[in-house]
């Protein structure tokens, strides 16, 4: 602690600010009540953002439509391999037999350069949603072991799975949510990630184009039947 | 990056002469200007938001000797190391070192005006690392061996052409000025370059001190491979960038992204709170924060500059500034522009460095009005002003004849009788010496500045034309 340039720097603010000593108090701001919306309302306000971003939400009532739904996104974007979280919904869902159907090739993750050379070169990632925010159509992750952020960044499409249970109105509402996330054991969780929309740019006489380094294409699908039989 | 805040002149009247680059300064303002509007009509109680916004980042400063610590320390808990820089000189070979001591070979960047303001890329490329700027607006400036020339769109001075010549001589593609391929291109050539780096280099829009958390916003996803990929990331960012809460953080956020491109939330927003955690196969190894002073605990001392701090970094004072539209972002001769540029210029750089830009401002207060903390920036444009003009160190024009001339009129202006005297003289001379109100016999000494104003009609002052204004409306008919 005996750095120099800190103690200067603080002392410099400090004498700044107008005080003599820094003060030291730590205010704790606890985590209040997290307003999820309830598991019986619609779809339709989350569509219409997503829509509006330029990408699409279907609600999925079943594990046939899951299928079909899978089947018709790996045809529409060619898809051949895809990498996906190592996560409870997934594993449930046997995204990976679904998607062997359509012959996509989903194998697991099983170490560090693997994620890298899977998520380089798939075509699709498959996720599953810590939030929803439904006014801005905006994707909640939690990084971690099995969460990984290569799997939602690196790939053309990425395809993200929410249950009903895990809606927000608004994105004031994540703040709740940070803060629980905060006073559980080890702290804060290493990244969040919030993604509203695809990739996009308009960095070239500000002509927005799509899918400059992450995903080009989003789609959301909503879950309306009991996944956890 | 090179300081040229003297040639400011110069620069700007080359760029208000070239028509096109002019053209693509109007156009991109415009498209800036609607783009917030179309934001700020749905949004819900703009007023609020703004008051909310500037009493946090009021709140946040003057706390910030206790929030600077308590940072350091979520930081250090969560993994991550802290470091403190109190000049340039100090960032750089604090990243310098840090390249060095773990064999770093590669660097990839998101865009970050910090590291302009430090002249990070020179120092590591002299240093022989291979730097890539990610940000395509950024990349492409590099490539043109330029700097940016706005805080949103860095090479918006660049039309698709001179895009297209410049990806076919330095990256050897078939010539295309198609911005959905050059895009493709661009993306094509930076994932190599992401999944080859050894170390990610942002910014940041955000420290969080209650978790200890780096927020940064983009739209294109290559600060996210910036900061997912390679085994090192270090965040270089202004002490004045620390809020104390989430909730803090909540009410800035959406004031910055309304304002600089109307989205309610940008596509990405990552919250990184240091390193990898045990067991997780990606991130990096070790999460570096460089936290600068560069001349901002100066700032904060003066409770009228310290308004200068409260910027988000948004734009919007650039595209409705009427002199930035003018003159482009190079003419400043440093790394900020427009508005805050003329403020933040002449007081980061050491003392008679920053140039004259606060005097190339006509103080219209356009920028004010969409300021989304409300910074005030004419009022601290004229206090530099009187700041400047009353210290030597600023090489300033300093005529003595202006100076006689001042001080004659703050004679005059306290004596009722000889100011009145006075004014009765210069009515009298007015149409000699400047007929139809262009000013033809200026003295040597104010020459200059004469040549490029219209003097004021002389006349009698309002209070004795009253009577007569007020018997010809008369004669008007009252609007129903």
């Amino acid at each position: 602690m005996s750095d120099p340039a800190r103690e200067a720097i603080v002392q410099a603010v400090s004498a700044a600010v107008g005080r003599g000593q820094p003060t030291r108090s730590d205010p704790d701001t606890g985590p209040s009540q997290v307003a999820w919306l309830p598991p019986e309302e619609d779809w339709e306000a989350a569509a219409a953002s997503l829509q509006a971003l330029g990408d699409e939400l279907l609600v999925i009532k079943g594990r046939q439509e899951l299928a079909a739904a899978l089947g018709e996104i790996t045809a529409r974007h060619q898809v051949k391999r895809a990498v996906r979280w190592d996560h409870r919904l997934l594993r449930r869902l046997d995204i990976d037999r679904l998607l062997a159907e359509q012959s996509v090739d989903c194998a697991a993750i099983a170490g560090e350069q693997d994620l890298r050379s899977l998520a380089a070169e798939a075509e699709l990632g498959v996720t599953a949603l810590d939030a929803l925010v439904v006014s801005t159509g905006t994707l909640v992750m939690r990084g971690g072991r099995g969460r990984e952020r290569a799997v939602s960044l690196l790939p053309e499409v990425h395809l993200a799975l929410v249950t009903p249970d895990r809606r927000l109105r608004a994105i004031k509402d994540l703040v709740p949510l940070w803060q629980q996330w905060r006073s559980e054991p080890g702290g804060p969780p290493g990244s969040v990630t919030l993604v509203t929309g695809h990739s996009r740019t308009a960095d070239i006489e500000l002509i927005l184009v799509s899918g400059v380094h992450g995903p080009k294409y989003i789609y959301v699908l909503a879950l309306e039947f009991p996944w956890d039989d | 990056m090179k300081v040229r805040t003297d040639r400011i002149k110069e620069m700007a009247a080359a760029a208000a002469a070239d028509q096109g680059l002019h053209q693509t300064l109007l156009a991109a303002a415009g498209r800036f200007r609607q783009l917030r509007q179309g934001g700020v009509a749905a949004f819900d109680d703009l007023e609020k938001a703004r008051d909310q916004g500037r009493r946090v980042k009021e709140r946040c400063l003057a706390e910030l000797d206790r929030l600077l610590p308590r940072l350091e320390k979520q930081v250090r808990a969560a993994g991550g190391r802290v470091h403190w820089a109190r000049d340039a000189a100090a960032a750089r070979a604090i990243i310098l070192g840090l390249a060095r001591a773990r064999g770093v070979k590669r660097v990839v960047k998101g865009k970050s005006m910090m590291s302009e303001e430090v002249g990070l890329n020179q120092a590591l490329e002299q240093d022989g690392l291979e730097v890539f700027e990610t940000d395509l607006g950024e990349y492409i400036v590099q490539l043109a061996q330029e700097s940016p020339s706005h805080i949103l769109a860095p090479a918006i001075h660049k039309n698709k052409q001179e895009i297209a010549a410049l990806f076919a001589d330095k990256l050897g593609v078939d010539y295309t000025d198609d911005p959905e391929e050059l895009t493709r291109i661009a993306r094509r050539v930076l994932r190599q370059k992401f999944l080859q780096a050894d170390m990610g280099i942002t910014g940041g829009n955000f420290a969080i001190a209650e978790s200890g958390t780096l927020a940064l916003f983009e739209n294109e996803g290559n600060i996210r491979m910036s900061t997912t990929l390679p085994r090192l990331h270090v965040a270089l960012i202004g002490i004045e960038k620390v809020v104390e809460t989430y909730r803090d953080f909540d009410v800035l956020r959406k004031l910055l992204t309304i304002s600089a491109t109307g989205q309610k939330l940008s596509t990405y927003l990552s919250l990184i709170t240091g390193p990898r955690r045990d067991g997780e196969l990606e991130g990096p190894d070790e999460f570096h924060l460089v936290l600068l002073d560069n001349g901002r605990s100066r700032i904060l001392a003066d409770p009228l500059l310290r308004q200068s701090l409260y910027c988000l970094r948004c734009g919007a004072c650039l595209n409705v500034c009427p002199v930035y539209q003018c003159i482009g972002g190079h003419s400043y001769g440093w790394v900020y522009s427009g508005p805050i540029g003329c403020l933040l210029n002449t007081q980061l750089l050491p003392r008679g460095q920053g140039g004259p830009a606060p005097f190339a401002c006509t103080l219209c207060g356009a920028c004010a009005a969409v300021c989304p903390v409300k910074i005030d920036h004419p009022k601290v444009m004229l206090h530099l002003r009187w700041l400047m003009a009353e210290d030597p160190a600023w090489p300033l024009p300093r005529p003595p004849a202006a100076r006689l001339g001042l001080s004659l009129y703050a004679w005059l202006a306290t004596r009722p009788a000889g100011f009145r005297s006075a004014s009765a003289l210069a009515r009298l001379l007015a149409p000699i010496a400047a007929p139809g109100g262009k000013a033809r016999l200026t003295p040597p000494a104010i020459s200059r500045w004469g040549r490029t104003r219209r003097l004021p009609r002389w006349q009698r002052p309002f209070s004795q034309r009253w009577p007569g204004l007020r018997r010809r409306l008369g004669n008007r008919e009252e609007p129903s």
